[in-house]
């Protein structure tokens, strides 16, 4: 029976070693070489499917969308980490901040197992306290996530790509006409929008802060962005309680309002998302605007309001 | 409690350390806590159904006693059917049940006749058609005076809840585990090496190869509608490799736990991919299940003896009653009648017992190359109805195979990297099996000729591949049956 203990624990101990030191080897490797190059770009976008959606950057001059749908502040936050770091070229940094994401169910986008699980390409950039709050709140799927990490640090290591660019999001060409379709379920079923109390997902309001904080350190402009909307979104119900928190916490944080941008219904891909044909008019429109000196503008929402109104205008005269 | 999981790890060692550091000197004590562990271990999912098997446990110990002194024949029938009522009652309720009220209903409804009649919300116990084959083995033996009956209530009862095959198995027979339960057990080093090897191999063949090739399987068969015909075929093949690295997996960890404590199971699985035919395949694959309904229905039922037509009754019997066993939906009963189907021309030409596996060569010669390739696309077609949701589902899966999409490049529903990354893994998993075919499982002889540092290397490779590919805990998909 000793040498049995014996020799199982020794051989148990110098796997579980062997495998730690592996796995914190190659976790430094990616993050000492991990290439987040962009290029000459000083506009970048990060968010959620919101801006993914929204900003076809084909056709926007000098700007880069690396949003990526059902992220959270915190996976934005080491992306932006790595991006502002190896950018010096970056002058400014839009966020997405929409209704949704100051809600509970971000806390999900965080450590639910699909988020960790999907989000893996991360985990070697994350810090001490990130890792922490991971642990905390989901052990199991984050020892499966630095599973799935550790297969993909070793391809990436064996086959030199150090490549992250690319594999951390970009505009999505939706090909989707839902918004007629969901209109008629809606008339149907829940006409009257009711005022509800959300919870609030802190967590993800922190990172927020910590994405500002980090951009300041920087010396870089960030701005919010609001991504076009439906006028049907259940998303804005919220909208009382997300105003207040952007004006008691992020009070010098401009929000670029583009939640009323006027578009058809065929340019939807459904309440939350522009398809690829309502990308192609807003980002032409947005280019226009940057091209147009939105950014040195002193009052950029009046500014902003006043294009808008101008597209009205013009899809009116063409009704 | 999952074998693939921590908190079976934390069990196995307390336990491991109670039996052998605590209760090592006395026989009872061992088998109490055997027991115990067994009840803790299924009481982990569902403590009310503890009872059933305590139920279980107190019947089939009372018969068997009663079968001891009972010399008058009609009330030796009398207790048999008893014990084989009460437990294909419990079996019959719990996971019968609402399948036969069903197609009552629709037979009825079919004949013109409305019938009301409720369904009841009823969990399906875990592991009950593998506990109750157990323990019916054991009154049909004793009945069958080829068993004496046990005097001995925690030995019966260990032996009815052994808690590393309780809920999948293998079936073990009265005959062998019993009398385990009787002797004294002493540790012994390569004994618990080799069970240490098995269970490294079982997590392998569950963790590494069932629980990716069902990420892939699942995506497949749940968007079958979104696929061509060549992914289709790719995702029956994974489901293939799922279902035989998750039960034989479980079979193996099974087996190298049971040796840990001192017992020797029978063999589950003998490399069923590498048969020839499907008559091979059948003594291959689940072994425990099909040599107890050899033994106990189909030799009953006359077995070969008799006429053709009483040896293709047999056949069918025996498929479809085992393909009822799987479970309760027409899938399984059309994937028992296919493989009767397939066994058929073989016990026609009474080629039936004729092929063994390929023995003492390296490689296959073509001509057993093209047996192995046909029998395992026989198995994988077989295999579309037993994952279908139900027929219709398993008839427009084979549709679309069978449709011009089959000549198309398949999709990956996954990544393409993942998917290329599971298929090398299955093919390093071919080898190990392959090379190690002739052995109770591929590892037991694996590199034994090597340097024992390369060997504890290969074991090395093992763990390293079962970390880097470690998914979400999936549950035994043999846990439903």
């Amino acid at each position: 029976m000793k040498k049995f203990l014996y020799k199982t624990l020794t051989f148990i101990t110098i796997s579980i070693s062997l495998i730690c030191v592996s796995f914190i080897f190659t976790n430094f490797l990616i993050n000492k070489n991990a290439k987040f190059k962009l290029g000459k770009v000083n506009n970048v976008i990060f968010g959620h499917s919101h801006s993914e959606c929204a900003f076809n950057d084909s056709l926007i001059n000098n700007f880069k969308n690396l949003s990526q749908s059902r992220q959270s502040y915190f996976y934005s936050y080491q992306k932006i980490k790595k991006v502002l770091l190896q950018n010096n070229d970056i002058e400014n940094v839009f966020i997405e901040f929409t209704n949704n994401q100051i809600n509970e169910v971000m806390n999900e986008w965080i450590w639910d197992d699909l988020s960790i699980s999907s989000r893996s390409i991360y985990l070697p950039f994350l810090d001490k306290t990130d890792v922490n709050l991971l642990l905390n709140k989901n052990s199991k799927s984050f020892i499966t996530g630095s599973s799935k990490s550790f297969r993909n640090n070793l391809i990436n290591l064996l086959l030199f790509d150090y490549n992250y660019t690319d594999k951390m999001g970009g505009y999505h060409w939706l090909n989707r006409f839902k918004t007629d379709s969901l209109i008629t379920t809606l008339v149907k079923d829940t006409l009257v929008f009711h005022e509800k109390k959300h919870p609030l997902s802190n967590k993800n309001i922190e990172y927020l802060e910590k994405i500002v904080t980090f951009c300041k350190d920087k010396n870089v402009n960030i701005y919010f962005v609001r991504s076009p909307q439906h006028i049907y979104t259940n998303a804005r119900k919220n909208e009382k309680i997300f105003i207040k928190i952007k004006n008691e916490k992020f009070k010098n944080i401009i929000l670029l309002d583009f939640n009323d941008f006027p578009l058809d219904n065929n340019e939807f891909g459904d309440f939350e998302h522009l398809n690829y044909r309502g990308a192609k008019k807003f980002s032409l429109w947005f280019d226009e605007l940057l091209k147009n000196g939105l950014l040195s503008k002193n009052n950029k929402n009046k500014f902003i309001f006043n294009e808008m109104n101008k597209v009205r205008t013009h899809n009116n005269a063409y009704k | 409690m999952l074998f693939n999981s921590i908190d079976f790890a934390i069990f196995l060692l307390i336990v491991f350390f109670l039996y052998w550091f605590v209760a090592n000197k006395n026989l009872k004590l061992q088998n109490f806590l055997i027991v115990v562990a067994s009840y803790t271990f299924y009481g982990w999912w569902d403590w009310r159904f503890l009872s059933l098997i305590l139920l279980s446990t107190v019947i089939d110990y009372s018969v068997g006693r009663k079968l001891l002194i009972e010399e008058n024949v009609s009330k030796r029938k009398v207790l048999l059917w008893l014990s084989i009522l009460a437990n294909l009652g419990f079996l019959g309720f719990f996971k019968y049940y609402n399948f036969f009220l069903d197609n009552f209903v629709t037979a009825f409804l079919f004949f013109g006749t409305e019938i009301k009649a409720n369904s009841l919300n009823i969990i399906l116990p875990v592991g009950i058609s593998f506990y109750t084959f157990q323990t019916l083995s054991y009154t049909i033996d004793v009945y069958k005076r080829k068993l004496e009956p046990t005097k001995d209530f925690i030995a019966f009862s260990a032996f009815v809840s052994f808690f590393p095959q309780l809920v999948a198995g293998p079936i073990e027979r009265a005959t062998n585990l019993l009398p385990q339960f009787y002797k004294k057990r002493t540790f012994d080093y390569t004994k618990a090496v080799d069970g240490l090897r098995q269970i490294l191999w079982g997590l392998f063949k569950k963790i590494v190869i069932a629980d990716n090739s069902a990420n892939i399987a699942n995506e497949i068969f749940n968007n079958s509608a979104n696929y061509s015909g060549s992914t289709l075929v790719l995702g029956a093949i994974f489901f293939t490799f799922q279902i035989y690295g998750d039960f034989s997996g479980y079979s193996d960890i099974a087996i190298g736990t049971s040796r840990l404590f001192g017992f020797n199971l029978k063999q589950n699985f003998a490399f069923p991919y590498f048969s020839r035919d499907i008559g091979e395949f059948w003594r291959r694959w689940h072994i425990s299940l099909s040599t107890w309904f050899r033994d106990y229905l189909y030799i009953p039922l006359g077995g070969s003896r008799g006429g053709t037509w009483m040896k293709v009754r047999n056949t069918f019997a025996i498929f479809l009653i085992s393909g009822l066993w799987h479970g309760a939906n027409w899938t399984f009963i059309v994937w028992g009648a296919l493989n009767a189907l397939y066994f058929l021309p073989l016990l026609l030409l009474k080629k039936n017992r004729t092929n063994t596996i390929v023995q003492g060569k390296y490689l296959p010669s073509i001509k057993e190359f093209f047996q192995i390739g046909l029998t395992f696309s026989l198995t994988v077609l077989a295999w579309i109805f037993f994952r279908a949701e139900n027929i219709g589902h398993a008839l427009s899966y084979l549709s679309t195979i069978f449709s011009k999409s089959l000549f198309t490049i398949p999709k990956f529903g996954l990544s393409r990297v993942y998917t290329l990354q599971v298929l090398i893994i299955i093919s390093f998993f071919l080898i190990v099996e392959w090379r190690g075919r002739e052995s109770q499982y591929a590892l037991s002889k694996f590199g034994f000729n090597l340097n024992p540092y390369l060997r504890k290397s290969f074991y090395f490779l093992i763990i390293l591949l079962i970390t880097l590919f470690l998914g979400k805990e999936q549950q035994f998909i043999y846990f439903q049956f």
